[in-house]
Protein backbone atom coordinates (compact mmCIF):
# COMPACT_ATOMS: atom_id res chain seq x y z
CA UNK A 1 0.00 0.00 0.00
CA UNK A 2 2.48 2.95 0.94
CA UNK A 3 2.06 6.12 -0.68
CA UNK A 4 0.90 4.74 -4.03
CA UNK A 5 -2.10 6.74 -5.46
CA UNK A 6 -3.36 3.90 -7.56
CA UNK A 7 -3.54 1.60 -4.58
CA UNK A 8 -5.07 4.57 -2.42
CA UNK A 9 -8.59 3.56 -2.87
CA UNK A 10 -8.18 0.03 -3.79
CA UNK A 11 -10.83 -2.32 -5.65
CA UNK A 12 -10.05 -4.53 -9.07
CA UNK A 13 -11.90 -5.25 -12.55
CA UNK A 14 -11.59 -8.34 -14.81
CA UNK A 15 -12.62 -8.93 -18.33
CA UNK A 16 -12.82 -12.48 -20.06
CA UNK A 17 -14.06 -13.55 -23.57
CA UNK A 18 -16.02 -16.11 -25.03
CA UNK A 19 -17.92 -17.40 -27.42
CA UNK A 20 -19.99 -14.67 -28.92
CA UNK A 21 -20.22 -13.61 -25.13
CA UNK A 22 -17.94 -11.86 -23.22
CA UNK A 23 -17.84 -11.12 -19.21
CA UNK A 24 -16.42 -7.78 -16.91
CA UNK A 25 -16.58 -7.74 -13.14
CA UNK A 26 -15.60 -5.99 -10.63
CA UNK A 27 -15.54 -6.27 -6.97
CA UNK A 28 -17.70 -3.21 -4.57
CA UNK A 29 -15.32 -1.74 -2.01
CA UNK A 30 -14.54 1.29 -1.58
CA UNK A 31 -11.78 2.40 0.88
CA UNK A 32 -9.31 4.74 1.97
CA UNK A 33 -5.81 3.15 2.52
CA UNK A 34 -6.65 0.55 5.07
CA UNK A 35 -10.02 1.85 6.16
CA UNK A 36 -13.37 0.49 4.32
CA UNK A 37 -15.66 3.54 3.81
CA UNK A 38 -18.33 2.00 1.30
CA UNK A 39 -19.04 -1.24 0.16
CA UNK A 40 -21.35 -0.65 -2.83
CA UNK A 41 -18.60 0.70 -5.13
CA UNK A 42 -19.04 -0.24 -8.55
CA UNK A 43 -16.42 0.27 -10.87
CA UNK A 44 -18.22 -0.74 -13.97
CA UNK A 45 -19.61 1.87 -16.61
CA UNK A 46 -21.97 0.91 -19.58
CA UNK A 47 -21.97 3.27 -22.83
CA UNK A 48 -24.57 2.19 -25.27
CA UNK A 49 -25.79 -1.30 -25.09
CA UNK A 50 -23.34 -3.90 -25.79
CA UNK A 51 -20.32 -1.36 -24.62
CA UNK A 52 -18.71 -1.60 -21.17
CA UNK A 53 -16.04 0.37 -19.25
CA UNK A 54 -14.53 -0.56 -15.86
CA UNK A 55 -12.06 1.98 -13.92
CA UNK A 56 -9.65 0.89 -10.95
CA UNK A 57 -7.63 3.47 -9.19
CA UNK A 58 -7.81 6.54 -7.38
CA UNK A 59 -11.60 6.50 -6.92
CA UNK A 60 -12.48 10.52 -7.44
CA UNK A 61 -10.86 9.76 -11.32
CA UNK A 62 -13.04 6.58 -11.68
CA UNK A 63 -15.55 9.27 -11.41
CA UNK A 64 -14.39 12.03 -13.31
CA UNK A 65 -13.17 9.83 -16.41
CA UNK A 66 -16.45 7.83 -16.30
CA UNK A 67 -18.56 10.78 -16.69
CA UNK A 68 -16.40 12.76 -19.22
CA UNK A 69 -16.64 9.53 -21.59
CA UNK A 70 -20.58 9.95 -20.88
CA UNK A 71 -20.18 13.41 -22.03
CA UNK A 72 -18.18 12.32 -24.93
CA UNK A 73 -20.02 9.44 -26.65
CA UNK A 74 -23.46 11.21 -25.90
CA UNK A 75 -21.94 14.10 -28.57
CA UNK A 76 -20.93 10.84 -30.72
CA UNK A 77 -23.93 9.60 -30.88
CA UNK A 78 -25.91 12.32 -31.57
CA UNK A 79 -23.10 14.30 -33.82
CA UNK A 80 -22.23 11.41 -35.94
CA UNK A 81 -25.71 9.67 -35.73
CA UNK A 82 -24.98 6.02 -34.97
CA UNK A 83 -24.20 3.59 -32.32
CA UNK A 84 -20.92 3.61 -30.45
CA UNK A 85 -18.58 0.42 -30.98
CA UNK A 86 -16.43 -1.21 -28.73
CA UNK A 87 -13.27 -0.28 -30.57
CA UNK A 88 -14.71 3.38 -30.98
CA UNK A 89 -15.20 3.61 -27.76
CA UNK A 90 -11.69 2.11 -26.63
CA UNK A 91 -9.97 4.77 -28.97
CA UNK A 92 -12.15 7.37 -26.77
CA UNK A 93 -11.23 6.64 -23.91
CA UNK A 94 -7.39 5.86 -24.45
CA UNK A 95 -7.56 9.75 -26.44
CA UNK A 96 -8.96 11.09 -23.06
CA UNK A 97 -6.53 10.06 -20.97
CA UNK A 98 -3.25 10.61 -23.20
CA UNK A 99 -4.91 14.29 -23.27
CA UNK A 100 -3.89 14.21 -19.69
CA UNK A 101 -0.17 12.94 -20.64
CA UNK A 102 1.92 15.10 -18.64
CA UNK A 103 -0.68 14.98 -15.39
CA UNK A 104 -2.24 11.85 -15.44
CA UNK A 105 -5.79 10.87 -14.21
CA UNK A 106 -4.83 7.87 -11.80
CA UNK A 107 -6.65 5.04 -13.33
CA UNK A 108 -6.59 2.22 -15.26
CA UNK A 109 -9.36 1.17 -17.57
CA UNK A 110 -10.84 -2.25 -18.95
CA UNK A 111 -13.30 -1.95 -22.13
CA UNK A 112 -15.14 -5.03 -22.98
CA UNK A 113 -17.38 -5.01 -25.70
CA UNK A 114 -19.66 -7.40 -28.44
CA UNK A 115 -21.11 -6.01 -31.78
CA UNK A 116 -23.95 -7.58 -32.00
CA UNK A 117 -24.43 -8.77 -35.44
CA UNK A 118 -21.62 -10.77 -35.75
CA UNK A 119 -20.95 -11.90 -32.13
CA UNK A 120 -17.59 -10.53 -32.34
CA UNK A 121 -16.21 -9.73 -28.58
CA UNK A 122 -13.56 -7.15 -27.35
CA UNK A 123 -11.76 -7.02 -24.76
CA UNK A 124 -8.77 -4.54 -24.13
CA UNK A 125 -7.06 -2.73 -21.17
CA UNK A 126 -5.12 0.54 -21.22
CA UNK A 127 -2.91 2.09 -18.56
CA UNK A 128 -3.61 5.76 -17.02
CA UNK A 129 -2.21 7.31 -19.86
CA UNK A 130 -3.91 5.34 -22.65
CA UNK A 131 -1.88 2.77 -23.92
CA UNK A 132 -3.47 0.79 -26.54
CA UNK A 133 -3.61 -3.02 -26.34
CA UNK A 134 -4.38 -5.63 -28.24
CA UNK A 135 -8.03 -7.21 -28.29
CA UNK A 136 -7.40 -9.82 -25.81
CA UNK A 137 -8.64 -12.53 -24.05
CA UNK A 138 -8.33 -12.08 -20.55
CA UNK A 139 -7.20 -9.00 -18.67
CA UNK A 140 -7.12 -7.30 -15.10
CA UNK A 141 -6.51 -4.19 -13.53
CA UNK A 142 -6.48 -3.22 -9.95
CA UNK A 143 -4.75 -3.69 -6.79
CA UNK A 144 -5.61 -7.98 -7.14
CA UNK A 145 -4.52 -7.54 -10.96
CA UNK A 146 -1.59 -9.91 -9.81
CA UNK A 147 -3.65 -12.12 -7.69
CA UNK A 148 -6.15 -12.36 -10.50
CA UNK A 149 -3.59 -12.72 -13.62
CA UNK A 150 -2.74 -16.59 -12.12
CA UNK A 151 -6.24 -17.66 -11.49
CA UNK A 152 -7.52 -16.21 -14.77
CA UNK A 153 -4.57 -17.52 -16.99
CA UNK A 154 -5.91 -20.98 -15.29
CA UNK A 155 -9.51 -20.84 -15.87
CA UNK A 156 -9.65 -18.93 -19.20
CA UNK A 157 -10.50 -21.86 -21.89
CA UNK A 158 -11.33 -20.24 -25.80
CA UNK A 159 -14.79 -20.29 -26.80
CA UNK A 160 -16.06 -20.67 -23.79
CA UNK A 161 -20.45 -20.41 -23.51
CA UNK A 162 -22.10 -18.14 -21.48
CA UNK A 163 -22.36 -20.44 -18.24
CA UNK A 164 -18.33 -21.54 -18.36
CA UNK A 165 -17.56 -18.03 -19.15
CA UNK A 166 -19.93 -16.59 -15.72
CA UNK A 167 -17.93 -19.19 -13.93
CA UNK A 168 -14.42 -18.67 -14.78
CA UNK A 169 -14.68 -14.68 -14.28
CA UNK A 170 -16.25 -15.01 -11.07
CA UNK A 171 -14.17 -17.76 -9.42
CA UNK A 172 -11.33 -15.75 -10.98
CA UNK A 173 -12.05 -12.64 -9.44
CA UNK A 174 -13.40 -14.01 -5.94
CA UNK A 175 -10.36 -16.15 -5.23
CA UNK A 176 -8.31 -12.82 -6.54
CA UNK A 177 -9.91 -10.59 -4.15
CA UNK A 178 -9.40 -12.96 -0.97
CA UNK A 179 -5.80 -12.61 -0.92
CA UNK A 180 -5.92 -8.50 -1.15
CA UNK A 181 -6.78 -6.64 1.89
CA UNK A 182 -8.07 -3.28 -1.01
CA UNK A 183 -10.67 -5.13 -2.90
CA UNK A 184 -13.28 -7.63 -2.14
CA UNK A 185 -16.55 -7.04 -0.08
CA UNK A 186 -18.95 -8.59 -2.77
CA UNK A 187 -18.75 -8.23 -6.35
CA UNK A 188 -21.00 -7.69 -9.73
CA UNK A 189 -20.48 -9.93 -12.97
CA UNK A 190 -21.92 -8.65 -16.41
CA UNK A 191 -22.41 -11.17 -19.45
CA UNK A 192 -22.69 -9.39 -22.57
CA UNK A 193 -24.10 -11.67 -25.41
CA UNK A 194 -25.99 -10.64 -28.72
CA UNK A 195 -29.70 -10.90 -27.45
CA UNK A 196 -29.29 -9.93 -23.89
CA UNK A 197 -27.10 -8.77 -21.21
CA UNK A 198 -27.23 -10.55 -17.49
CA UNK A 199 -25.86 -8.93 -14.25
CA UNK A 200 -25.25 -11.01 -11.26
CA UNK A 201 -24.13 -9.59 -7.92
CA UNK A 202 -21.98 -12.13 -6.22
CA UNK A 203 -21.56 -11.86 -2.35
CA UNK A 204 -18.08 -13.31 -1.65
CA UNK A 205 -16.19 -13.07 1.65
CA UNK A 206 -17.37 -9.94 3.35
CA UNK A 207 -14.04 -8.77 5.42
CA UNK B 1 23.95 16.48 -10.20
CA UNK B 2 25.28 14.45 -7.13
CA UNK B 3 24.97 11.02 -7.79
CA UNK B 4 24.32 9.16 -4.58
CA UNK B 5 26.16 6.06 -3.75
CA UNK B 6 25.44 3.10 -1.67
CA UNK B 7 26.48 -0.55 -1.60
CA UNK B 8 23.25 -2.85 -0.95
CA UNK B 9 24.27 -5.72 0.39
CA UNK B 10 21.44 -8.15 -1.22
CA UNK B 11 19.52 -8.91 -4.30
CA UNK B 12 16.69 -10.44 -5.67
CA UNK B 13 16.99 -13.16 -7.71
CA UNK B 14 13.47 -14.75 -7.83
CA UNK B 15 12.97 -18.46 -8.08
CA UNK B 16 8.99 -19.61 -7.49
CA UNK B 17 8.73 -22.67 -5.00
CA UNK B 18 5.34 -24.70 -4.01
CA UNK B 19 4.95 -26.76 -1.13
CA UNK B 20 1.85 -29.61 -0.78
CA UNK B 21 1.44 -31.77 2.52
CA UNK B 22 -0.37 -34.77 2.24
CA UNK B 23 -1.61 -37.68 4.15
CA UNK B 24 1.19 -39.63 3.65
CA UNK B 25 3.49 -37.41 1.01
CA UNK B 26 4.95 -34.19 0.23
CA UNK B 27 5.04 -32.19 -3.09
CA UNK B 28 7.19 -29.94 -3.58
CA UNK B 29 8.44 -27.95 -6.95
CA UNK B 30 10.28 -24.74 -7.79
CA UNK B 31 11.41 -23.75 -11.20
CA UNK B 32 14.01 -23.50 -12.75
CA UNK B 33 14.96 -19.85 -13.90
CA UNK B 34 17.62 -18.03 -11.76
CA UNK B 35 17.45 -14.06 -12.01
CA UNK B 36 18.65 -10.89 -11.36
CA UNK B 37 16.84 -8.08 -12.71
CA UNK B 38 15.68 -8.65 -16.21
CA UNK B 39 19.00 -11.07 -16.86
CA UNK B 40 18.82 -14.74 -16.79
CA UNK B 41 21.62 -15.99 -14.46
CA UNK B 42 20.53 -19.78 -15.41
CA UNK B 43 17.81 -21.57 -16.39
CA UNK B 44 18.54 -24.78 -14.90
CA UNK B 45 18.79 -23.88 -11.19
CA UNK B 46 16.45 -25.61 -8.92
CA UNK B 47 15.57 -23.85 -5.21
CA UNK B 48 15.01 -27.15 -4.03
CA UNK B 49 17.66 -28.92 -1.67
CA UNK B 50 17.56 -32.12 0.10
CA UNK B 51 18.89 -32.44 3.84
CA UNK B 52 19.95 -35.22 5.28
CA UNK B 53 17.90 -36.16 6.81
CA UNK B 54 15.38 -36.44 4.00
CA UNK B 55 13.40 -33.50 4.65
CA UNK B 56 13.13 -30.69 1.85
CA UNK B 57 14.06 -27.11 1.97
CA UNK B 58 12.49 -24.33 -0.40
CA UNK B 59 14.56 -21.51 -0.25
CA UNK B 60 14.18 -18.64 -2.61
CA UNK B 61 14.94 -14.90 -2.63
CA UNK B 62 19.44 -13.39 -2.11
CA UNK B 63 21.24 -16.82 -3.39
CA UNK B 64 23.72 -16.16 -1.74
CA UNK B 65 21.95 -16.21 1.74
CA UNK B 66 20.14 -19.35 0.55
CA UNK B 67 23.05 -21.05 0.18
CA UNK B 68 24.64 -19.41 3.65
CA UNK B 69 21.36 -20.69 5.08
CA UNK B 70 21.82 -24.21 2.94
CA UNK B 71 25.48 -24.59 4.45
CA UNK B 72 24.88 -23.51 7.79
CA UNK B 73 21.90 -25.81 8.83
CA UNK B 74 23.73 -28.95 7.12
CA UNK B 75 26.37 -28.52 9.77
CA UNK B 76 23.69 -27.76 12.59
CA UNK B 77 22.28 -31.32 11.14
CA UNK B 78 25.15 -32.90 11.36
CA UNK B 79 25.89 -31.98 15.05
CA UNK B 80 22.71 -32.79 16.19
CA UNK B 81 22.82 -36.32 14.64
CA UNK B 82 25.99 -36.56 16.57
CA UNK B 83 25.29 -35.09 19.85
CA UNK B 84 21.81 -37.41 19.94
CA UNK B 85 22.60 -40.20 17.62
CA UNK B 86 19.18 -39.94 15.65
CA UNK B 87 18.19 -38.08 13.00
CA UNK B 88 16.55 -34.94 13.28
CA UNK B 89 12.71 -34.74 12.54
CA UNK B 90 11.31 -32.42 10.19
CA UNK B 91 9.48 -30.52 13.02
CA UNK B 92 12.35 -30.51 15.15
CA UNK B 93 14.51 -29.04 11.92
CA UNK B 94 12.19 -26.25 11.50
CA UNK B 95 12.28 -25.05 14.90
CA UNK B 96 16.14 -25.02 14.75
CA UNK B 97 15.86 -22.99 10.85
CA UNK B 98 13.17 -20.16 13.19
CA UNK B 99 15.93 -20.06 15.92
CA UNK B 100 18.64 -19.29 13.31
CA UNK B 101 17.02 -17.01 11.32
CA UNK B 102 16.54 -15.10 14.44
CA UNK B 103 19.45 -15.20 15.30
CA UNK B 104 20.48 -12.74 12.50
CA UNK B 105 17.41 -10.49 13.19
CA UNK B 106 19.20 -6.94 12.74
CA UNK B 107 21.21 -8.32 9.30
CA UNK B 108 18.44 -11.15 7.93
CA UNK B 109 18.97 -13.93 5.39
CA UNK B 110 17.09 -12.06 2.68
CA UNK B 111 15.51 -15.20 1.71
CA UNK B 112 11.79 -16.36 1.32
CA UNK B 113 12.26 -20.39 3.15
CA UNK B 114 10.27 -23.56 3.67
CA UNK B 115 10.84 -27.18 4.98
CA UNK B 116 9.33 -30.17 4.07
CA UNK B 117 9.00 -33.35 5.04
CA UNK B 118 7.48 -36.25 6.71
CA UNK B 119 6.53 -36.27 10.42
CA UNK B 120 7.27 -39.23 13.25
CA UNK B 121 4.00 -40.60 11.69
CA UNK B 122 4.73 -40.17 7.98
CA UNK B 123 2.15 -37.45 7.88
CA UNK B 124 3.36 -34.55 5.06
CA UNK B 125 4.41 -31.41 6.90
CA UNK B 126 5.11 -27.97 5.76
CA UNK B 127 6.68 -24.79 7.46
CA UNK B 128 6.87 -21.42 6.20
CA UNK B 129 8.84 -18.80 7.35
CA UNK B 130 9.34 -15.21 6.93
CA UNK B 131 13.06 -13.62 6.69
CA UNK B 132 13.22 -13.02 10.48
CA UNK B 133 12.44 -16.46 11.64
CA UNK B 134 8.68 -16.25 11.82
CA UNK B 135 7.20 -20.15 11.58
CA UNK B 136 3.89 -21.63 10.56
CA UNK B 137 2.54 -24.91 9.96
CA UNK B 138 0.56 -25.01 6.84
CA UNK B 139 -0.96 -27.43 4.60
CA UNK B 140 0.58 -25.75 1.38
CA UNK B 141 2.80 -23.04 0.70
CA UNK B 142 3.99 -20.84 -1.98
CA UNK B 143 6.87 -18.12 -1.94
CA UNK B 144 8.87 -16.17 -4.51
CA UNK B 145 8.30 -14.24 -7.40
CA UNK B 146 5.04 -15.51 -8.52
CA UNK B 147 3.53 -15.81 -5.34
CA UNK B 148 0.61 -13.62 -5.97
CA UNK B 149 -0.37 -15.69 -9.63
CA UNK B 150 -0.18 -19.30 -7.36
CA UNK B 151 -1.27 -18.67 -3.73
CA UNK B 152 -4.97 -17.97 -4.63
CA UNK B 153 -4.82 -20.97 -7.07
CA UNK B 154 -4.14 -23.27 -4.25
CA UNK B 155 -6.73 -21.38 -2.33
CA UNK B 156 -9.29 -22.36 -4.25
CA UNK B 157 -7.41 -25.77 -5.69
CA UNK B 158 -7.25 -27.13 -2.28
CA UNK B 159 -9.24 -25.29 -0.11
CA UNK B 160 -12.12 -25.23 -1.94
CA UNK B 161 -12.68 -21.88 -1.37
CA UNK B 162 -15.98 -19.84 -3.09
CA UNK B 163 -17.05 -23.06 -3.79
CA UNK B 164 -20.68 -24.55 -2.94
CA UNK B 165 -18.97 -27.44 -0.67
CA UNK B 166 -15.60 -25.37 0.97
CA UNK B 167 -12.89 -27.89 2.48
CA UNK B 168 -9.73 -29.69 2.45
CA UNK B 169 -10.20 -31.54 -1.14
CA UNK B 170 -7.91 -34.61 -0.62
CA UNK B 171 -5.81 -35.79 -3.68
CA UNK B 172 -2.93 -38.58 -4.25
CA UNK B 173 -0.22 -37.22 -4.32
CA UNK B 174 -0.09 -37.84 -8.66
CA UNK B 175 -3.14 -35.63 -8.82
CA UNK B 176 -1.19 -32.98 -7.03
CA UNK B 177 2.04 -33.18 -9.28
CA UNK B 178 -0.33 -32.91 -12.01
CA UNK B 179 -2.31 -29.62 -10.02
CA UNK B 180 1.09 -28.02 -10.22
CA UNK B 181 1.93 -28.66 -13.62
CA UNK B 182 -0.84 -26.94 -14.73
CA UNK B 183 -0.33 -24.19 -12.64
CA UNK B 184 3.54 -23.26 -13.21
CA UNK B 185 2.17 -23.42 -16.71
CA UNK B 186 -0.49 -20.81 -16.17
CA UNK B 187 2.23 -18.32 -13.88
CA UNK B 188 4.95 -18.57 -16.70
CA UNK B 189 2.10 -16.66 -18.53
CA UNK B 190 1.80 -13.63 -16.69
CA UNK B 191 5.39 -13.56 -14.66
CA UNK B 192 8.77 -12.55 -16.19
CA UNK B 193 10.58 -14.10 -13.70
CA UNK B 194 9.11 -17.42 -13.84
CA UNK B 195 10.15 -19.94 -16.86
CA UNK B 196 12.42 -22.79 -18.27
CA UNK B 197 10.82 -25.37 -16.52
CA UNK B 198 9.64 -27.24 -13.27
CA UNK B 199 11.36 -29.28 -10.88
CA UNK B 200 8.84 -31.51 -8.74
CA UNK B 201 9.83 -33.92 -6.06
CA UNK B 202 7.35 -36.43 -4.54
CA UNK B 203 8.61 -37.44 -1.01
CA UNK B 204 6.68 -40.56 0.63
CA UNK B 205 7.83 -42.73 3.49
CA UNK B 206 8.38 -46.03 1.03
CA UNK B 207 9.43 -44.92 -1.95
CA UNK B 208 11.75 -41.57 -0.51
CA UNK B 209 12.32 -38.87 -3.29
CA UNK B 210 11.05 -39.04 -6.71
CA UNK B 211 11.80 -36.37 -9.34
CA UNK B 212 9.72 -35.19 -12.18
CA UNK B 213 11.26 -32.28 -14.77
CA UNK B 214 8.47 -30.50 -16.95
CA UNK B 215 9.86 -27.65 -19.78
CA UNK B 216 8.06 -24.31 -19.21
CA UNK B 217 8.56 -21.21 -21.92
CA UNK B 218 11.56 -20.50 -22.24
CA UNK B 219 11.24 -16.52 -23.12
Amino acid sequence: MGDDIMSYNGGVALAMKGKECVAIACDKRYGVQNRTIATNFTKIFQYGDHCFVALCGLATDVQTVSERLKFRTNLYELREQRKLKPIVLYNMLTNLLYERRFGPYFVYALVAGLDPKTGETFVYDSDNIGAISDNVNLATVGTASDFIFGLGELFFKPNMNPDELFEATSQALLNGVDRDSASGWGAIVYVIEKDKITLRELKGRQD
Amino acid sequence: MVKEHGWYPYEFQSGTTVAVAGDDYVVVASDTRLTENYAIQSRTHSNVYKMHNNSLLLSTGFLGDVLTLKKTLEGRIKTYEYTHSKPISTPALAQMISIMMYGRRFFPYYTNTVITGLDTDGKGCVYAFDPVGSMTKQLYACEGSAMPLILPILDARILGKNTSNPGHVKRTKEETVTMIKDIYMAACERNVELGDGVVIHTLTKDKGIETDVHPLRKD
